[in-house]
């Protein structure tokens, strides 16, 4: 948190290497959750650049009252959200959500996929919009329950409630496959 | 274990990273963006809550009050406040930002300083360079005036009324070397280097008042190349941006020169014109219209060294030379000499005496020059035999060899002629 905290200062300050501090100790993490609620990883790529690209152009302006992270965070959910409001990917059905593992036949890309990942992957698009943000932002982005809350808007217990029916459905959704 | 734990177990295992290509795609999509908008002037701040709040009457009584109150307090806490402490690294930041720059350089005991203005890229890279350096440094070129862009170098020597036209990395940054001694950012950081180290003492002076500037001494353990023994800097309290920095050399004692006492290279920088544009034709040099243009740009100088010894290709490119002279090709001869114009050298020099020059009696061997700063060549002694008023003689001339900026492998003869 005391890095952050000096990581932003002298973000403010221009410099550049403290957003490519910034830049490499969130990527991964914003990736990954950019991912797993599109479920594409080449989408999840482009999302993640223009949340940081917002990041930078703030320039001195920027001003975080909770943490970096879950700064950045919010910053994915709502691109996310905007980006299937715009249409340009629908939420995926089971038949469509092939894109977690499809990088496997790329050799520029390295997403680290298996078969299990794939499993999840299409069980978590049979969750709720607001279940998928909660389970993933919980156990990927590491958020509190009260930082989910604030982002959706809504109570904790809310929050709560939905994170463990979302865990309810995907062990459901998963069974067989996590027995393995 | 619980089912749902697995399950958790397996979403805390999913990790997605991008690809390294992509990863450098998008970090170097980042910084540029970064870049740009320090370009873009801040946007005025937004009518915020702020100012929602003090339309309110009542909000407005409260805030005077308020107001009134720390109006009150302030008289008593005043010289309790405090203000938060300078570390150069602030300088360092603030010296990020710098566009331009304009820099005097003094000389203990000589009026005129050395000027340079400079203009970064986008990168942090020097884009364009003038230096504009006194007689006094090289009283046989003169005033000397060098402009450095788009990695070529246009050096004019005044008093020889002669332009070099450079391209080579290594020569440019030679032309720049001054402004390697000068530059805000190199000076600024090494000495927060060597603070870092703990190599030198640090004192800062910060006065409350906002309008006073801040001063930095630095006294260091050993003697540094470019900052000295000692160094005060003078540092803008309000950008953090140091206005003037001395450096003082050598042990410090008062040394009679110019008939008056001074402090061993003492030395003075005013750092100026922070972030402002230049006009244009600061980076283009007004050269007289019967200037001698030294073009090593288009021009193949010298002789290639090949298979040669350091040796050979110096005594070699000496013999050419005075072999063309000899035939009177002064075109070929000045080939060997920077490229300087065969005219030139046919009516300077060479011109004149090789209608009465006999032969070359011998070339080498070579020997390092005497000023231990010239480690970049050799000098190639070369003995004349002339006939002057009907009187054999012989004259021994030494000639600076050196390889051609921005021609590997190639080699030339320096110097004056």
């Amino acid at each position: 948190m005391l890095e952050d905290t000096i990581l932003i200062w002298k973000f403010n300050r221009g410099s550049s290497e403290a957003l490519r501090a910034i830049y490499e100790k969130y990527r991964t993490a914003m990736l990954t959750v950019a991912a797993a609620l599109c479920n594409n990883v080449h989408t999840a790529e482009d999302i993640v650049q223009d949340c940081f690209i917002a990041f930078a152009r703030t320039g001195r302006r920027l001003k975080i009252q909770g943490s970096l992270k879950s700064y950045l965070m919010t910053s994915v959910v709502n691109r996310v959200r905007d980006y299937q409001r715009a249409g340009k990917r629908q939420p995926q059905r089971l038949n469509e959500a092939d894109d977690l593992d499809s990088r496997q036949n790329d050799p520029e890309m390295s997403a680290i996929c298996n078969e299990q990942m794939r499993c999840l992957g299409h069980a978590l698009t049979r969750l709720s919009d607001q279940q998928r943000e909660v389970v993933i932002l919980y156990t990927r982005g590491r958020m509190t329950y009260k930082e989910i809350a604030n982002l959706q808007n809504v109570s904790v217990p809310t929050v709560q409630r939905r994170y463990h029916s979302g865990l309810d459905q995907l062990r459901v959704l998963l069974n067989g496959e996590v027995e393995q | 274990m619980k089912p749902t734990e697995k399950i958790e177990k397996l979403l805390e295992t999913m990790t997605v990273t991008p690809a390294p290509q992509k990863d450098r795609q998008m970090l170097n999509a980042i910084l540029q963006a970064q870049a740009e908008s320090k370009q873009q002037p801040s946007a005025p701040p937004e009518p915020g809550k702020w100012r929602i709040i003090m339309h309110s009457k009542l909000t407005k009584f409260a805030a005077a009050a308020m107001i009134l109150i720390a109006a009150v307090l302030s008289l008593t806490l005043l010289d309790k406040t405090v203000t938060p402490a300078y570390a150069i690294e602030q300088t360092i930041q603030a010296l990020h930002s710098m566009r331009t720059i304009h820099v005097k350089l003094y000389y203990p005991g000589y009026p005129s300083p050395a000027l340079v203005w400079a203009e970064y890229g986008e990168d942090g890279q020097i884009k364009s360079l003038r230096v504009s350096q006194p007689e006094m440094l090289s009283p046989s070129d003169g005033d000397r005036e060098a402009v450095v862009k788009d990695n070529i170098a246009q050096v004019w020597l005044k008093k020889r009324n002669m332009v070099f036209y450079i391209h080579d990395q290594a020569k440019v940054a030679e032309v720049g070397a001054l402004f390697q001694e000068v530059d805000p950012k190199l000076l600024v950081q090494k000495l927060e280097d060597i603070q870092r180290k703990g190599a030198a003492q640090i004192e800062i002076e910060q006065p409350v008042q906002i309008d006073q500037p801040i001063i930095v001494t630095a006294t260091l353990a050993t003697e540094d190349p470019l900052l000295g023994r000692r160094v005060v800097a003078v540092v803008d309290q309000a950008t953090k941006l140091v206005t003037s920095l001395e450096t003082l050399k050598g042990d410090g004692t008062l040394a009679h020169k110019n008939g008056h006492f001074e402090m061993n290279d003492f030395n003075k920088l005013e750092f100026l014109n922070y972030n402002q544009t230049f006009e244009k034709e600061i980076f283009v040099l007004n050269l007289p219209e019967n200037v001698v243009v030294v073009d090593q740009i288009t021009k193949v100088i010298g002789l290639e060294r090949g298979q040669m010894t350091l040796d050979e290709v110096a005594i070699a490119v000496v013999r050419c030379f005075w072999d063309n002279i000899l035939k009177q090709d002064y075109e070929a001869a000045g080939l060997m000499y920077q490229g300087i114009p065969g005219d030139l050298l046919k009516n300077n020099c060479a011109g004149t005496l090789s209608e009465k020059i006999n032969r070359i009696v011998s070339t080498g061997p070579t020997k390092p020059h005497p000023n231990p700063d010239y480690k970049n060549g050799v000098l190639v002694p070369c003995t004349i035999e002339f006939t002057r008023n009907g009187q054999i003689e012989q004259k021994t001339i030494n000639y600076f060899v050196i390889p051609v900026a921005g021609q590997p492998g190639r080699w030339t003869i320096a110097g004056e002629f």
